[in-house]
């Protein structure tokens, strides 16, 4: 199946969900207008042969790196002589659209045509919650339980959401743009 | 952690409502950092069967992304170095390359060349642990010792070339760190060829080795 045909599947199948205005790579990317669609078009993909969940993940878009997060190393340019205060440069690019939003990430594989399509979904920062794909495709599990640790996104419908890579004394959600770490037992 | 009900830390509780009289919790690891990556299972036993199993994972998980986060580029070069110790040089490639197709960089015929040579050199070096110390698990510990002494070699040229045994950080962006000296490139090719004859002896140790074929033979089909 080529990219257009899968394209021109999916409109007419899903009538709301259209083409993504930046690629990832040159996979064939679709972007979903509402979560509730995300598990309908899973079963299609699924039903087509993209029978494998290769990966799912997403983005902060809140913008800029605050520094507070960082309390480990104020100086972090080794170079600078003591005494000397860093210049923290801001990390933000300009033009970039920064938005109080998740940007989330879905990659189905299918592993007898050789081809991968992509699934993104934008949603609120505050009180992310999309579907669980567990029941359809096995691999969700961890990645799901992951992408929650890090970056305090909830599944719902997930059988066993709980933190799965940072230690159970840490406060907040790693990847999250605005946090802020907490002193724990290993920064003494 | 509200909905924690099945993390391996809240079986490990004493007491647990959640276990029968019967049954026993046990901790499989952590093991030490320097073992084949870390990992913690929690098992509840009865008698010798395992009745539940709950994998802890995240002992070596550094945070490569956050770390990324408020570093620039050139930074990041060095957290790569890390993601696999053993194989440092495609490590850096791999970012490398990403970040030069970022920014729209080309190289130079000439560093892509050494790029691909330490990379190959280090994935040499990388299967040359990987047997030997796969090996030293199924009980056969004479393998690892001719492994290790090809290792050494591989890993003499790499500080001869960039001072690090490790991490290389070698690679870098737009290129590499430093040219390759003719003395360097007149021993590694005396390595090259040294090297050939030894896949042999290596055959002839492991591959048919009783123990060897005893503990891989039929299993995980």
């Amino acid at each position: 199946m080529t990219t257009e045909e899968l394209y021109s599947k999916i409109q007419a199948k899903f009538p709301k969900i259209e083409k993504a205005a930046v690629p990832v790579k040159d996979y064939p990317t679709v972007r979903l207008s509402s979560k509730e669609e995300l598990v309908p078009l899973s079963q299609w993909l699924k039903a087509e042969g993209f029978d494998m969940l290769d990966m799912l993940t997403a983005v902060d878009l809140l913008g800029p790196v605050d520094m507070k997060g960082f309390i480990r190393q104020q100086n972090f340019n080794p170079f600078l002589p003591d005494g000397a205060t860093p210049e923290i440069e801001s990390a933000a690019t300009p033009g970039y659209p920064y938005r109080p939003s998740m940007d989330l990430l879905w990659s189905f594989i299918s592993v007898k045509d050789k081809t991968r399509v992509i699934v993104r979904l934008e949603q609120p920062r505050e009180g992310t919650s999309v579907p669980s794909l567990v029941p359809l495709f096995k691999s969700a599990d961890w990645q799901e339980r992951e992408t929650f640790d890090l970056l305090g996104i909830k599944f719902e419908g997930h059988p066993n959401l709980t933190k799965i890579l940072t230690p159970d004394f840490t406060v907040g959600h790693p990847l999250r743009k605005d946090y802020v770490h907490v002193k724990d037992r290993f920064d003494e | 952690m509200s909905n924690a009900t099945t993390a391996a830390h809240d079986l490990a509780q004493v007491p647990n409502p959640a276990l029968k009289s019967d049954q026993l919790f046990i901790n499989l690891g952590p093991q030490h950092p320097s073992t084949h990556g870390v990992l913690r299972i929690g098992l509840t036993i009865e008698g010798e069967v395992i009745v539940k199993a709950v994998p802890d994972i995240g002992y070596l998980h550094r945070g490569t992304e956050k770390l990324s986060e408020v570093r620039n580029y050139h930074h990041c070069v060095v957290l790569t170095d890390r993601w696999d110790y053993v194989s440092a040089m495609p490590n850096n490639l791999v970012f490398c390359l990403a970040a030069e197709k970022l920014a729209g960089v080309k190289t130079t015929p000439r560093a892509d060349a050494l790029r691909v040579i330490m990379c190959e050199m280090n994935r040499v070096a990388s299967h040359l642990l990987f047997f030997g110390t796969y090996g030293i698990d199924l009980g056969a510990y004479t393998p690892f010792l001719y492994a290790f002494r090809e290792r050494e070699m591989v890993l003499d040229l790499f500080e001869m070339l960039c001072g690090a045994r490790l991490t290389y950080n070698y690679i870098r962006l737009g290129g590499v760190m430093v040219d390759a000296t003719p003395e360097w490139l007149k021993r590694t090719s005396e390595f090259v060829e040294y090297f050939k004859p030894r896949l042999d002896e290596y055959d002839t140790l492991l591959t048919y080795n009783p123990i060897f074929m005893a503990r891989t033979k039929e299993s995980a089909s």
